[in-house]
């Protein structure tokens, strides 16, 4: 076993999000201070006892740890900028465990949809000038290859792919937090329009605003706070820069070392996990994610999910929060969030409730060709 | 014929060679003269064993679709009036994968896997662009 010295030693004892959706009265970096006040707040800790504080940068040059350190008006022993989610999270597990810092906050804020992020335009990088010759943009792009590959490898359909879009607006009508709360039928999905076939628009995230954070410590600390669970007792990394030359390029490269990882470092088995949380920038990634992390066998993603399987109430409620093409563009914070909100049984509205949730799993990633990082949170007596 | 609008090859030191040989309708990859790698689009540095001696080689131009896609929405100049249009992933049989497109068949009858080969397309007096076909095309 590796990872002894992190797993079971750092729970998750505040978090805190603001409104999703548009926010243009606030700046990203006010909308990051604020999700922190909420984290705060949940924890039950004075500002002074933060003495980690992570920040994730976000579009327009947002997130700079010097900006974000100075308004929130700390002085903690690290303050550093990070890439993304699950590096924050795993950093802030490494800080606690480690002994380095005793209270570890990290930080999200973003104003991207108010701002007009237009991040469709973007050139994937595959080749440069080479893409926009040949009409490539939208990082999206790389899910509908994906899933064009699925289809012809598996005999996947476009409805079949429906079931996920179509489980996330039914989670999402139940979010109060989420933006599009309308659920939908496999026929609206059928009815939308492509973007970029084989995906249709609910297929996309969307852009959104809005903020998210959450507080870290040891299980004995955390003994004297209000809400001192969950304890973070899988973790999984992977970092694969390979691009369409790796052999597995369609099928996210990445996931499956990361899954080893996980999955042999923790006395946690699949059966055990009550709900997962898939970084779903597009939908086919939710198959992918399943396949490779092993809830089912590779190529059979699109088959295993049908008939209500990872809905609430199914075998494996996926994504209930409702994902960030319903629920908003929180690239991995949002998981994590409502990941502790399930296992304190908080999702106060009868039907989102996961019931008994003790064990749930978080997956967010920066990118297909890029990293990912996986996390278990459990209830410990 | 109305003039090609849109995006067009900038030319750099590093993609010369292949622009070049697109002007004579040759398609040219890079090759890493101390492991054999081959790679397409170009890097001035082998990404298997960090050699920097690199040739310039000619691809046969023939391989496969790995993937494509269709896009009904666009965001680069001169390809939103042409949409609904498709981007490929060729899987050339040298080796290397890279983005282009399939030109001389409808979208619906693309396949994954189906065999394609190179043609070239003279957009500008002094710029070619090469596409793929179906190989039996």
């Amino acid at each position: 076993m590796a990872l002894e010295s992190v797993l079971g030693r750092v729970n998750i004892v505040g978090i805190g999000a603001t409104r999703q959706g548009k926010l243009p009265e606030y700046s990203a970096d006010d909308i990051a201070v604020l999700a922190f006040r909420e984290a705060l707040r949940d924890s039950g800790l004075q500002k002074s006892d933060i003495d980690g504080l992570l920040v994730q940068r976000s579009f327009g040059d947002a997130g700079d740890i010097k900006e974000i350190g100075h308004r929130l008006g700390l002085e903690p022993v690290v303050g550093d900028s990070v890439g993304h989610h699950g590096e924050a999270v795993h950093k802030a597990a490494m800080l606690v465990a480690s002994g380095m810092c005793k209270y570890v906050a990290i930080v999200y804020g973003t104003n991207q949809r108010t701002n007009r992020n237009k991040f469709g335009r973007n050139v994937y990088h595959m080749g440069g000038n080479f893409d926009e010759v040949y009409g490539l943009s939208n990082p999206g792009a790389t899910a509908a290859f994906n899933y064009r590959r699925r289809m012809a490898d598996f005999g996947a359909t476009e409805e079949q792919l429906g079931a996920i879009a179509v489980a996330q607006s039914k989670g999402a009508a139940l979010n109060p937090l989420a933006v599009y709360r309308e659920a939908m039928t496999i026929d609206d999905y059928m009815a939308q329009r492509y973007v970029i076939a084989p995906l249709r628009i609910v297929d996309f995230c969307m852009v959104s605003d809005g903020g998210f954070a959450m507080i870290f410590t040891t299980p004995e600390r955390a003994r004297d706070l209000p809400k001192p669970g969950p304890t973070i007792v899988g973790m999984g990394a992977q970092a694969s820069f390979l691009e369409l030359e790796h052999p597995r390029a369609m099928y996210h490269p990445s996931q499956l070392p990361n899954a080893k990882m996980l999955w042999d470092n923790t006395d946690v088995k699949h059966k055990d996990i009550d709900a997962l949380y898939v970084q779903d920038a597009y939908t086919p990634n939710v198959f992918s994610a399943l396949e490779n992390y092993g809830f089912c066998e590779f190529g059979t993603a699109h088959e295993w999910a049908q008939g209500g399987r990872i809905e609430m109430g199914g075998e494996l409620p996926v994504n209930i929060h409702g994902g960030q093409n319903r629920f908003s563009y929180m690239v991995g914070w949002h998981n994590t969030h409502d990941a502790v909100t399930q296992l304190r049984n908080e999702a106060m509205e009868r039907e989102r409730q996961v019931p008994n949730a003790n064990t749930i799993m978080v997956t967010v990633s920066t990118g297909h060709w890029q990293s990912t990082w996986s996390m278990i949170y459990r209830n410990e007596a | 014929m109305s003039e090609y609008d849109k995006p067009m090859p900038v030319i750099t030191d590093l993609n010369r060679p292949h622009w070049e040989a697109a002007r004579e309708h040759r398609f040219m990859i890079q090759q890493c003269n101390a492991c054999g790698h081959k790679w397409f689009p170009p890097m001035a540095i082998c990404n298997v064993c960090l050699a920097d001696d690199i040739s310039w080689v000619d691809s046969k131009g023939t391989g496969k679709v790995h993937s494509f896609i269709v896009y009904h929405q666009a965001w680069l100049p001169g390809w939103l009036k042409v949409t609904p249009y498709n981007v490929a992933i060729i899987e050339l049989d040298e080796g290397p994968r890279f983005i282009n497109n399939i030109v001389g068949i409808e979208n619906d009858d693309i396949k994954v896997d189906m065999p394609v080969r190179v043609v070239f397309e003279d957009v500008a007096p002094d710029t070619t662009i090469p596409r793929f076909t179906p190989a039996d095309a």
